[in-house]
């Protein structure tokens, strides 16, 4: 068996006839953009001026239009990701934030009734796509009063600076007054305070100006008594809101209330910043009413698993909201690739190895990293292997594809950049080259389970001890090698540069290195079995035709008896002997 | 400059030249596709920035189409070392006055 494999050919150097035209027709995927587009994309830094190179050099580029990256993100919405990728690993910020359905005890009547107002509009943030986009790039970059209006279709200005204080300092300043209410005694400020507050939106908004003026709010809060007075520009915009706010109040002595309200604000610099005169309590309050009154988030484990819902946007209660949404924006960016690639995978399954593909029928998709893989049982079928030489699952009851992909956990690549990860090989290439082939072997599986399992009812126990379970990793082992050669043979598919293929020759040689030196499910021989029925079909050399090795191999599968393949034991006698120096034919007498 | 800056930056002024270029129809897509595969193999992703300042001046020997980018990247070398020269003028100065 390993000596077999050292020799194994599977590339056919002269490419393989291609079943039908269509490879011309550009696939729905691949949007277009102008030159000019291409140039701001790369000016903005959304595509990579390599790739772009890379398209140029690659004549993909066309008079006037450049094709957009085959995994181009923009393909997907957020609300496929949501429907397709699990929530968990890399992606388990996707949808961490969600909108309160029950409204808050804490708020009152009155203040609800504007929440709800709003709701409508965030529920659209939270499911955007050029909001998200924009956040998942941008990073920290405030959502400005223009996208707000612009990307949520807002025209109500009152309604825009709430929200733009909501996402941005996680403030809505009309629950400014119910904070403030909370706290008036402890305060010391007359009833008509929170009145005139309630009653005057502009104020509302001076004082959210305020206490979101990163000048004030340090000021503020690191003051001591007798310490260093507030910077000129942030006094005088103290001494404004107060005339105003006094003046709304409609209080006849007008000084004995602006002593108070000076001291509220620690004008004079009497108090430490939490004593209760200050307005320290009605500031935290009013981030916490809006935290509350608005949202929900997800809250996990120590060790990263779902625990529930809890009221609010996350475990640091004053942080923007626009974080946690930045956060949901960044996973479902990655979930946009995991959904394209997989696409992409499967569509060249379907126009290159059409003989031996049926729909897999995948649900779900899952992307984690080598940590999270290791509890989320990546290695459960095997025996003998170790989590670090598994690169992704199948699971057949939840139809979930599952890849590792990113920060590898053996110490080959801590310094590994955002878009590369190492394969178990130690191959070393960029996401879209290792996942491209991981998804491709996992669906594989699915298309094997389509073929042969289907054909059985109930659960195998103890699967991984079966033959099916060898028999099936070797038919996964045989695509995934065709697939490679496939993807040398059109690097365009996957928008591949020299150093990507070369990088697919290396992952190549790695499993057939693996095939020879390790004992597992992977390697025990069954692969050997599937590649002599695919050379017995295919012929050899100059002549060797890859859709009749397919057909071949087609012919095979449809010949498995999965009740046969599932009972007989990989420790059984005749399996084992047959492992050794069986022939396809001794194979199918054995389990069809 | 950042790990891999340097390439990132001059990858981006060699990508928006060609792209104007092509824009403003002074190449065709045939020359932009040359002009692309030599930059991409002149460039390598792995260059280290002291590699990389000996590859742009060469840049445009095959292709003059890419003269503003090595004439802008040896000004700025250029500038990098006289600034280098005046502060070594003035850190000798200093030395003497003092």
């Amino acid at each position: 068996m390993v000596d077999d494999t050292a020799k194994v050919e599977i590339q056919p150097q002269n490419t393989p006839p291609e079943p039908s035209p269509p490879e011309k027709a550009v696939p729905p995927e691949i949007a277009t953009a102008t030159l000019n587009d291409a140039c701001k994309a790369v000016e903005t830094g959304t595509r990579e001026p390599r790739e772009v190179l890379e398209a140029i050099a690659t004549g993909t580029i066309t008079e006037g239009k450049l094709e957009q990256s085959p995994l181009s993100p923009e393909s997907i919405s957020v609300q496929e990701v949501l429907e397709m990728v699990e929530p968990t690993g890399t992606c388990r910020n996707l949808g961490v934030i969600r909108l309160r359905e029950e409204p808050s005890e804490e708020i009152p009547q009155a203040e609800q009734e504007g929440i709800d107002r709003l709701k409508p509009y965030l529920q659209k943030a939270l499911a955007s796509d050029p909001l998200l986009a924009d956040l998942a790039r941008s990073g920290d970059k405030p959502i400005s009063q223009e996208q707000i209006r612009n990307l949520l279709g807002i025209s109500d200005e009152r309604d825009i600076v709430r929200l733009y204080y909501i996402l941005n300092h996680n403030l809505d300043p009309a629950l400014i007054p119910a904070a403030l209410e909370k706290k008036r005694q402890q305060h010391q400020l007359p009833e008509a305070t929170v009145k005139a507050l309630r009653e005057n939106p502009e104020l509302q908004n001076q004082f959210a100006q305020l206490i979101a003026d990163q000048a004030f709010s340090e000021a503020f809060f690191l003051a001591m008594p007798g310490g260093e007075a507030y910077p000129p520009a942030v006094s005088e915009k103290i001494a404004s809101l107060i005339q105003d706010w006094q003046k709304a109040t409609g209080i006849d002595s007008p000084e004995e209330l602006q002593g108070q309200m000076r001291d509220f604000f620690n004008l004079g610099r009497k108090f430490w910043p939490e004593e209760a005169k200050t307005a320290h309590d009605t500031f935290m309050s009013a981030n916490r009413l809006t935290t509350d009154g608005y949202f929900e988030s997800k809250s996990f484990t120590s060790d990263g698993e779902f625990k529930g819902w809890v009221s609010g946007h996350g475990s640091i209660p004053n942080s923007p909201v626009r974080e946690t949404l930045t956060r949901h924006a960044q996973a479902a960016e990655v979930g946009k690739y995991l959904v394209a690639l997989q696409r992409k995978i499967l569509g060249i399954y379907q126009r290159y190895l059409p003989e031996v593909y049926v729909d897999p029928s995948i649900k779900k998709l899952e992307i984690t990293n080598p940590l999270i893989a290791k509890r989320k049982g990546y290695a459960e079928y095997g025996y003998g292997e170790s989590i670090e030489e598994v690169n992704g699952r199948w699971n057949p009851e939840k139809r979930l594809i599952g890849i590792k992909s990113g920060t590898d956990v053996s110490g080959l690549s801590s310094e590994l950049p955002d878009k590369e990860t190492v394969t178990h090989p130690g191959v070393r290439a960029k996401r879209k080259v290792i996942d491209g082939i991981t998804v491709a072997h996992e669906a594989s599986h699915a298309i094997y389970g389509e073929l042969v399992s289907k054909k059985l009812e109930g659960k195998v126990e103890e699967y991984s001890k079966t033959a099916d379970h060898a028999i099936n990793e070797g038919f996964s082992v045989l695509m995934e090698l065709l697939m490679i050669d496939i993807l040398r043979s059109h690097p365009e598919e996957l928008g591949l540069d020299t150093t990507d293929l070369e990088k697919l020759e290396a992952c190549k040689q790695g499993r057939l290195f693996d095939l020879k030196s390790e004992k597992s499910a992977y390697t025990e021989g069954t692969f050997r079995i599937f590649h002599k029925v695919y050379v017995e079909g295919a012929g050899k050399g100059e002549q060797r035709d890859m859709h009749q090795g397919l057909l071949a191999v087609r012919r095979f599968l449809d010949r498995l008896d999965p009740k046969k393949t599932t009972t007989i034991q990989r420790d059984s006698p005749r399996y084992l002997e047959l492992l050794k120096k069986g022939n396809p034919q001794e194979w199918l007498q054995l389990f069809s | 400059m950042e790990k891999q800056g340097l390439r990132l930056q001059i990858e981006k002024d060699l990508a928006l030249l060609l792209l104007e270029k092509l824009s403003a129809k002074e190449i065709d897509f045939k020359k932009a596709q040359e002009i692309a595969k030599f930059i991409l193999k002149a460039i390598p992703e792995n260059i280290t920035d002291a590699e990389l300042m000996k590859v742009v001046p060469k840049l445009d020997d095959n292709f003059t189409e890419l003269c503003p980018i090595v004439l802008k990247y040896l000004r700025e070398k250029e500038e990098i070392k006289t600034n280098q020269e005046i502060e070594k003028l003035l850190e000798k100065i200093r030395r003497e006055s003092g």
